[in-house]
């Protein structure tokens, strides 16, 4: 099967929220479970995507667009990708989770690196303040924790 | 999940740097797989802290299955510690708490595990029952290193004999059994032992096995591997510990590294003639053998590094692209010239002459990179090879004429220039040179050593950007005296860096004395460890009007920078007295400063 720009066909998604995307087969498919759906002939018209909203799958083919230009450079990329993750912790805990669903390996990893960078060097107390994390550790654990090893994260 | 998307998201008023902050944890939601992907982009120290966070996070971390402890990390400076003993066993406790929170059902992939132990204990049943619990569950990368700061050895623990899953077993500090390791783990195929005792014989055979490390495996005196598929082999030897090495039957061999060990002629001819895919041989301190013939036709890189008995080096391997000889100032035969697509080229103590350099040199049409580190014999070079991209000179100190004409030199560096002979010394340039990097040595600050920097650096004054490297800046600081009855040797450099490795810089001076060194560069740097303070400079194009004559530059052609400087801009000078300093002395000097 012929994937090339060129001969790209288009394809409809459709999010859980029912909105019709029509994207050009050869950017749909850096997801590899569109991908899948594609080489086995399953690829209904259009695809549903029951685990993606439609404001996320926009977001995310406009990752794959990128991605899928043979044109753009490492450099252009890395640059375009560092601005792409410019956003609320709410919109990328949702590009994690479609990227999760939809199988795209380069757009997980991003996300992940963005989502550790905001985890790195930082105080635990600081990374419970950035994502609103709830200590719930039982008086008695966090008197516990603080003898035992809070010495080691100061 | 649903109820946490209906969830109306609020925004909380106070933001900072770190991003927004909402009143949602939507991270805690991850699927434990995506959280533990999440880890893998941090560092140990990051990963191990999440453990405090919050039960979801402890139980994340209970089943992450790369576990780094290592006490260098976790612990602070023992500034804290009442004793070094209290900092360590209040790591180990760590290790103990750490090893109840762990699921007992996931899989380990990999274990480390480094400590430094202070006191003679040889056995810890917290670090014992990390190690048993690692291999229970089917650890695949084992790498142990465990200090002892009275050199006493860590006993293995037998557990790991009992391994079967392990592929990757790297042990540092231990006493060995003299157990069959590899009879234990059938599956290893990376196998590391360094600072080792208790080990007499070496002796394995294995299909499996791709790289063995054996670094100074103390009292080990016979090394015999039968493996067709080890690809990579390093042995480093204890000074005074002969040991018999026997890898003749490894055909697959691709990088052989022999550090103190006693090979003979007849060794390497054994040996290394035998090693048909052999691509990276690297020799130190083996100081038996005299001579080396090798022609290789994979062989890439070559090292012979201070190996005292050296006496003939023929290298006929079309392939080589990489030489090192470090000749301790010993007298050898070098013969490279058959080995035409060199592209990396470092001598280094080596008793070559003008004429060797002439005969071999210019053969290597591909030579990108060249380094003479004292190669003393060396007086007049010329070097044009045409791909050259790196040039890096170090003290030579009977050099006094070097010829550049090598049009893709990005480059040159030169460390210890032996300045006081200077006078002596010309460096003629013939291409346009991208970077030079100077890093002038200790000096005297002498009136002779200031003139002869002068004209040394004025070799470099068609570069892009110059780099200085020196301790102090006071090299830098040219007497007042001087600048009147010479001329400054930079007049057309664009870009001056500067790397003083001393913290207490006088800005104002040092750029004053730049400025004069270099009368109108559009940049100065500063580079101190990742940081670099710049002043950009802006210049009036128009020749200065009727000058005060009692102002500087009067008999000089060229006037200098005061005349048309007309803005400075200053980045990184976080110092406010440094800047204020810097911006006064410019305020003061320029006439046309806006």
């Amino acid at each position: 099967m012929s994937l090339s720009p060129s001969t790209s066909k288009m394809l409809s998604l459709k999010s859980s929220d029912g909105k019709v995307l029509e994207v050009e087969e050869h950017v749909a498919v850096l997801c590899e479970t569109i991908k899948s759906l594609v080489e086995d002939g399953c690829a209904d018209s259009p695809i549903p995507l029951a685990n993606v909203d439609g404001a996320t799958l926009g977001n995310v083919m406009e990752w794959c667009k990128k991605h899928a230009d043979q044109k753009a450079s490492a450099d252009d990329l890395e640059d375009w990708d560092a601005e792409f993750v410019e956003r609320d912790q709410g919109e990328l805990y949702h590009l994690i989770m479609a990227a999760n669903y939809l199988n795209i390996k380069g757009l997980l990893d991003l996300i992940c690196q963005k989502v550790a960078d905001m985890i790195k060097g930082k105080h635990p107390e600081k990374i419970r303040e950035i994502f609103n994390i709830e200590n719930d550790f039982t008086p008695e654990q966090q008197e516990q924790i603080r003898k035992d090893n809070s010495w080691a994260f100061e | 999940m649903a109820n946490r998307e209906a969830t109306k998201r609020r925004k909380l008023e106070n933001s900072d740097d770190d991003g927004e902050i909402f009143a949602v944890d939507q991270i805690s939601d991850l699927p434990e797989h995506i959280l533990h992907h999440i880890m893998s982009f941090l560092p140990a120290t990051d990963v191990n802290k999440t453990i405090i966070l919050s039960r979801r996070f402890r139980s994340v971390w209970s089943s992450y299955p790369i576990i780094d402890l290592n006490d260098e990390l976790l612990l602070k400076s023992s500034g804290q510690y009442r004793s070094p003993e209290e900092r360590i066993n209040k790591f180990l406790n760590f290790l103990h708490v750490c090893l109840q929170f762990r699921e007992p059902n996931t899989r380990i992939q990999k274990f480390t595990l480094r400590v430094t132990l202070c006191d003679a204990v040889q056995w810890d049943n917290r670090i014992d029952g990390w190690i048993s619990f690692a291999v229970d569950h089917n650890v695949e990368e084992l790498d142990l290193d465990i200090k002892n700061k009275q050199n006493l050895f860590y006993k293995l623990p037998q557990a790991v004999f009992s391994t079967k899953s392990v592929t990757s077993l790297k042990l540092k500090g231990f006493r060995l059994e003299p157990h069959d390791l590899i009879l234990s783990c059938p599956l290893i195929q990376d196998l590391s032992l360094r600072c080792c005792n208790g080990l007499r014989y070496f002796t394995v055979s294995s299909a499996k096995l791709r790289t063995i490390e054996l670094d100074r495996c103390y009292g080990l005196q016979r090394i015999e591997i039968e493996a067709l598929f080890l690809q990579s082999f390093l042995y480093r030897g204890v000074l005074n510990e002969p040991c018999e090495i026997n890898v003749a039957a490894c055909k697959s061999l691709k990088n052989l590294t022999l550090e103190r060990a006693d090979i003979t002629d007849e060794w390497v001819e054994d040996h290394v003639a035998k090693f048909l895919l052999l691509e990276t041989l690297k020799l130190s301190f083996c100081n038996m053998f005299k001579n080396i013939e090798l022609s290789c036709t994979k062989l890439e890189t070559l090292e012979l590094d201070c190996c005292k008995g050296l006496e003939n080096i023929e290298v006929a391997a079309q392939n080589l692209q990489s030489f090192l000889y470090n000749g301790d100032s010993r007298s050898c035969q070098i013969n490279v010239a058959a080995c035409e697509l060199l592209k990396d080229l470092m001598l280094v103590n080596a008793d070559v002459t003008d004429r060797w350099f002439a005969d071999h040199v210019p053969r290597f049409l591909l030579l990108e990179n060249l380094k003479l580190d004292s190669c003393n014999m060396l007086e007049k070079i010329k070097v044009s090879n045409e791909q050259l991209k790196s040039f890096h000179l170090l003290g030579c100190n009977k050099l006094v004429e070097v010829e550049i004409d090598t049009p893709n030199l990005i480059s040159l560096s030169y460390d210890d220039p032996p300045l006081p002979h200077h006078p002596l010394m010309t460096f003629s340039i013939s291409s346009s040179l991208v970077g030079v990097k100077l890093s002038l040595g200790t000096a005297s600050l002498t009136r002779e050593w200031f003139v002869n920097l002068r004209d040394f650096l004025g070799f470099f004054g068609h570069c892009k950007v110059l780099t200085l490297l020196c301790e102090s800046d006071e090299v830098l600081i040219f007497p007042e005296a001087l600048k009147d009855d010479l001329l400054p040797p930079l007049y057309d450099l664009k870009h001056l860096k500067i790397e003083v490795s001393s913290t207490s810089i006088n800005y104002a001076r040092l750029v004053k004395s730049l400025l004069w060194l270099a009368p109108h560069p559009e940049t100065i740097s500063f580079v101190s460890g990742n940081i670099e303070k710049s002043i950009k400079l802006g210049y009036e194009k128009m020749v200065a009007k009727q000058e005060d004559p009692e102002y500087c530059c009067r008999y000089r052609p060229i006037k200098c920078w005061r005349h048309y400087l007309k803005n400075v801009t200053m980045e990184n000078f976080e110092n406010v007295d440094n800047k204020k300093s810097l911006l006064k002395f410019f305020t003061k000097n320029a006439k046309m400063l806006l």
